[in-house]
């Protein structure tokens, strides 16, 4: 039973486009916590 | 020099570029810090933000950026599937994380919680399991550092891992957890955005439909779903990840110091952000065969199929990605292995009435010692990485019941919690050296689990948390 190659392209192009998200969420995160003084 | 080592003089400037801004900010978060709760939690006000970057950060090790395409390549799919499983660890502790909170407000390691729920026989054996776990997560950084300093640039083994030690020491020395945690942020955010930018380059130089064809005819067991030893090491990592997280003062110090309500959320928003990167830094190791990248060890696939990409630029990319991603998981595992022994073991045994200052200072203390203990341990280089990391498995899924039975249950005692500690550790050692590494975790969580229904069944008790409160 083999990987079908629409399956790995989905698999890797949706992990590629999650980890993209990831460092502009983070910064977002840190914008609105400094914003609400709730840092630290 | 190969394709994927970086010049002498790039090196020493990357790394003495990032050493000084990691101690300045160590330093400057530092300051802040008036007593032991400021130094081993942040204050216990941590916010979502840098909460979210740190677990993430944390769970973020060399092992990520390395292992991950080393098992993919080895063991394909299942490999990087597997491996991006390790998220469920993070994402399962989110309810525990809030738990914990709400049962020990003024709680410190993750031993004050087996010392309270147990008792001092259990508390002795968890010890020791978190201890060989530390110890053996430090040492296989370090060493990982030493070696993939060495094969990324012409600095010596020795040099290398001096350098990650050091700088990981004195960054934590300064600063206590403010510090690691601020770290955390930066070092999440060059960590994603160099593998996500090198998997891109790879995927515009080499499409995923070519990576697929070579795959299938080359190496077409690596995209079969019904590879044994791949199953068993997707099932097998589960179990290691979670017993990882569940047990460790790295994630309980957290737990503690973040601010009220942040923890749950933090928790489950990092692991799912975590999950993907394996699948992005296997899917590198795919495109091995494709681009006519042939390594001369499993686990330098990753850096050679960056350089063939990227080139020189690409090199030094991944030389950063590994600093950073060594460093946000050693700084963490440096603090809290200390906490746990001067609130473990100084301040319950030998120094009951200590003040914050002598806390604070056994503290710095024990982080030197740490540090010094993981250089000398670093120096003979006496295992691989994966070899030690694998081996631990069997102590830590052992740790899984007899903490969630803690956190949630009020029937098991403390001897069936010890003996559940005790006897799937064995068995998961005897599974490691009779079958295979695969096998350790999985077994060591199922010995566990049957020693903790047979205490709840026959020995119940009736524990009351809200008489030992805080």
């Amino acid at each position: 039973m083999y990987v079908s190659e629409f399956f790995l392209e989905i698999v890797v192009v949706s992990a590629l486009g999650l980890s993209c998200c990831t460092p502009v969420l983070l910064l977002v995160l840190l914008i609105r916590d400094i914003k609400s003084k709730s840092l630290w | 020099m190969s394709d994927i080592q970086i010049s002498l003089d790039n090196a020493i400037a990357i790394l003495v570029a990032f050493s000084v801004l990691w101690i300045a900010w160590g330093w400057y978060l530092g300051r802040k810090n008036k007593n032991a709760d400021d130094f081993a939690l942040a204050g216990r006000n941590v916010g979502f933000a840098l909460a979210t970057s740190t677990a993430m950060a944390t769970w973020v090790t060399s092992n990520t950026t390395l292992v991950a395409p080393q098992l993919t390549y080895q063991f394909g799919v299942w490999g990087m599937l597997g491996y991006s499983m390790a998220a469920l660890g993070l994402i399962l502790f989110a309810p525990l994380a809030k738990r914990i909170k709400q049962l020990m407000p003024k709680g410190v390691t993750s031993g004050d919680f087996i010392h309270q729920r147990y008792g001092r026989f259990a508390w002795a054996v968890f010890m020791v399991v978190s201890f060989c776990y530390a110890l053996g997560w430090l040492v296989s950084l370090g060493m990982a550092g030493g070696v993939l300093l060495s094969a990324l640039s012409p600095l010596s083994y020795e040099t290398g891992m001096t350098v990650i030690v050091v700088v990981c020491v004195s960054y934590t020395l300064l600063g206590g957890l403010r510090a690691v945690i601020a770290t955390d942020f930066a070092q999440t955010l060059i960590i994603i955005g160099g593998v996500c930018y090198i998997a891109y380059a790879s995927l515009t130089q080499n499409p995923l439909p070519e990576v697929y064809e070579a795959v299938s005819q080359t190496q077409p067991e690596l995209l079969n779903l019904l590879f044994p030893a791949a199953l068993m090491f997707f099932f097998n990592n589960i179990f290691f990840g979670i017993g990882e997280i569940f047990h460790s003062n790295v994630w309980w110090s957290r737990a503690f110091a973040f601010a009220p309500g942040v923890g749950k959320k933090s928790f489950l928003v990092s692991g799912l952000m975590w999950m993907p990167v394996p699948i992005v830094t296997g899917f590198i190791a795919l495109s091995a065969n494709s681009l006519g990248v042939f390594p001369p060890s499993p686990d330098m696939v990753g850096p050679m199929v960056a350089a063939k990409v990227l080139g020189s630029a690409g090199a030094i990319l991944v030389f950063v990605v590994v600093f950073s991603a060594l460093a946000s998981s050693m700084d963490s595992l440096l603090a809290a292995t200390a906490d746990l022994m001067t609130h473990d073991l100084y301040r319950k045994y030998l120094m009951p009435a200590a003040s914050t200052e002598q806390l604070m200072t056994m503290n710095r203390f024990m982080l030197l010692l740490l540090g010094l203990f993981t250089w000398l341990m670093c120096l003979p280089r006496v295992a691989t990485l994966g070899a030690l990391l694998n081996f631990t498995g069997a102590f830590v899924a052992s740790t899984i019941w007899p903490i969630i039975y803690g956190l949630y249950g009020n029937k098991l005692n403390g001897t069936g919690a010890a003996l559940a500690m005790v006897f799937g550790t064995v068995s998961g050692l005897i599974c490691y050296f009779q079958v295979g590494f695969y096998t350790a975790a999985i077994s060591s969580c199922a010995v566990s689990l049957l020693t903790c229904w047979y205490f709840k069944r026959f020995q119940a008790i009736d524990y009351k948390w809200q008489e030992q409160e805080g």
